[in-house]
């Protein structure tokens, strides 16, 4: 019976994605689906270094902004097509992770998450700067000429086809890397580095793989970013944007397939109501409520969204977390005690 | 360049570090004791400041009087921050530590936002503009009274730390709050302690900035960004640290804006921290271990 629950919410889910934007001709409404789409694609790729490795990047803005930039300039300037464009941010992107990588890999915690935020920091310095590069503040402007080859759209329900079609591949990839063998070695990483090191996982190269995956990932949607707004400025690489990336899989519920996109599908909605029945009363205050939501959230359910949801699906009563956990950790003192 | 351009530069650089150390040294001594990185730390600093502008233009204080009721305000304000938020994120997982800061510095810009516009507003008092001439050399006073203020509040902190009761508590919470609860140390209130104290220093960099910068709601934003790679430069934790990596930094600013371009001297120190976290994540002055990098 749960389990016939759990696929018929996935299947409900399926054909909301699917017909959901088809029942409204309101733009504003079919936007909010296609930033949910897109922000839960982005959301999944954070959270497999952010979730499965337990890498607190605050830095994911500079992976974003690479893909928006590197696209752009090669579409405006050598007039390349945005899908090709688009995996040549990815390439960018992925370089750019090798570099900071190896710098900051072998941090934890929140020196790893300062460290990639400085590492967006400086790209965004340099794209204020570097003018004849980037046109600096004033932004980059693509102009609309809607063609498939330009990857620009009169409907945003095109748009909105391409950011479903790249969050499922995204989400199915999550999945698949969930029940494999990479996949739990993040998962051990995360829990306790230094045992996983023990047990002969090579912590450093398996989170380097998830950082470049996950910076890959990224930077493709940021250039769809770029080609859906057709503007955008050097705070593409605000702190802000990666903080607004990692709250999404965080709020949802981190190192788990789903949570990213619940995360993205609860808050983008969320902050658009919020802005629209506050914002005009008084500046600030819908990002006020929200801040509050979120530090809530945060403290009260850290583990997400998922996790109030996921008790009702569950084919077997969990089991209460303290015995088990004891339990583990008997067993790991003996095995301790016997090497 | 010549030797006296080259002191005019040491001089800004050195009073500029100043600054850079009295906001950072809030900072670490809280990451010292409580292992808790206080990402909402430049708002902290921009409630301090619009504090202080309010208090001197409402009711038309001195801006250096009014360090009397900013620095406690912030004692207070931290107080109660470290009891509804921070508390509860103490021992717990470091994606909660970490965004329920980062939640927090969103409330604050936004209740900024909300109170007092978007505006960009600063002070006009005759103390602000006044200059100091010694033979060649030209020193802003608002600078050097911040400098000094600086100086004067870490010699206090170390005097504080070192000497009394409390200090040694406080210290010995750093080293091992494990140990230091199994000594009678309540633990808890020492964390208070310390969450306030560190505030009311953050308190006391607005205050004494206020004359100098002009406040806005992501004020915090640009400051923020240097008191951590002030904090990882002179070594997470490390009081003397912060006052030393704040001082470089501000040096380093001031002469990279002149030789290279001004818009570049952010990316110039943040080249630097990275630099150091690749080099000696523990900073100048910090324990090693204390960056928790993996073996």
């Amino acid at each position: 019976m749960r389990r016939g629950a759990k696929y018929a919410l996935i299947a409900l889910a399926a054909l909301a994605a699917l017909f959901g934007p088809l029942l409204t001709h309101n733009s504003f409404i079919r936007d909010i689906w296609v930033l949910v789409a897109m922000w839960g694609a982005v959301a999944t790729a954070w959270n497999l270094i952010g979730g499965y490795a337990g890498g607190l990047s605050l830095g994911h803005a500079a992976f974003f902004g690479i893909g928006a930039y590197t696209s752009s300039l090669l579409y405006l300037d050598y007039h390349l097509s945005p899908w090709l464009g688009a995996l040549v941010g990815g390439v960018a992107a992925m370089l750019s992770a090798l570099v900071i990588g190896f710098i900051t890999i072998r941090l934890r915690g929140p020196f790893f998450a300062l460290a990639t935020l400085a590492f967006a920091a400086i790209l965004g310095i340099a794209a204020t700067n570097l003018r004849s590069l980037t046109h600096g503040a004033e932004g980059m402007t693509i102009p609309f000429a809607p063609s498939l080859a330009h990857a620009i759209f009169a409907s945003k329900l095109a748009y909105y086809y391409i950011a479903l079609a790249v969050l499922v591949v995204y989400l199915a990839l999550t999945w698949w890397i969930s029940v494999s063998r990479f996949g739990y070695y993040l998962v051990a990483i995360r829990e306790n580095e230094d045992a996983a090191q023990a047990l002969g996982i090579d912590a450093l190269r398996v989170k380097l793989a998830a950082t470049l995956l996950s910076a890959f990932m990224t930077a493709l949607v940021g250039s769809f970013y770029a080609q859906y707004r057709l503007f955008f400025e050097p705070t593409i690489f605000a702190t802000s944007l990666s903080t607004q990336i990692a709250l999404f899989a965080i709020i949802g519920g981190l190192g788990t397939v789903w949570g990213p996109l619940i995360g993205a599908a609860i808050l983008v909605p969320l902050a658009n109501e919020l802005q629209s029945i506050l914002g005009s009363s008084l500046p600030g205050i819908d990002a006020f409520v929200y801040g509050a939501l979120l530090v809530l959230a945060i403290l009260f359910v850290p583990n997400g969204i998922i996790s109030m949801v996921r008790p009702l699906f569950a084919e077997r009563p969990l089991l209460p977390a303290g015995p088990v956990q004891a339990e583990l950790e008997i067993e790991a003192c003996a095995i301790e005690e016997r090497s | 360049m010549t030797v006296a351009l080259f002191i005019q530069l040491l001089a800004a650089g050195v009073l500029l570090g100043g600054v850079y150390a009295l906001i950072s040294i809030g900072l670490t001594l809280i990451f010292g004791v409580m292992r808790v990185v206080n990402f909402a730390h430049g708002e902290f600093l921009m409630v301090a400041m619009y504090l202080s502008y309010y208090l001197v233009t409402s009711l038309h204080m001195n801006p250096y009087l009014a360090l009397i009721v900013v620095a406690p305000g912030l004692y207070l304000f931290g107080l109660l921050v470290e009891i509804a938020i921070i508390k509860p994120t103490i021992g717990r997982s470091d994606v909660v530590q970490v965004f329920a800061t980062v939640g927090l510095s969103i409330v604050l810009q936004a209740g900024a936002l909300m109170a007092f516009s978007a505006n960009v507003v600063g002070l006009n008092v005759p103390i602000a503009n006044a200059l100091l001439h010694l033979g060649w050399l030209t020193i802003g006073v608002p600078q050097l009274i911040a400098f000094l203020a600086a100086m004067a509040v870490a010699a206090g902190l170390f005097a504080f730390l070192g000497r009394t009761d409390v200090g040694r508590a406080i210290r010995a919470t750093a080293q091992d709050r494990g140990a230091a609860a199994l000594m009678g140390i309540d633990v808890p209130a020492i964390y208070r302690l310390t969450f306030a104290l560190g505030s009311a220093m953050t308190g006391l960099a607005g205050g004494l900035l206020m004359p100098i910068y002009s406040v806005s709601p992501t004020v915090g934003e640009q400051f923020v960004l240097v008191a951590f790679v002030v904090v990882v430069l002179g070594g997470m934790g490390s009081v003397s640290g912060a006052l030393i990596g704040g001082l470089l930094i501000g040096v380093v600013e001031t002469f990279s804006g002149f030789v290279i371009d001004p818009q570049w001297k952010q990316a110039i120190y943040f080249l630097i921290f990275l630099i150091v976290l690749v080099v000696r994540p523990a900073g100048l002055f910090g324990v090693r271990g204390s960056e928790e990098l993996s073996r």
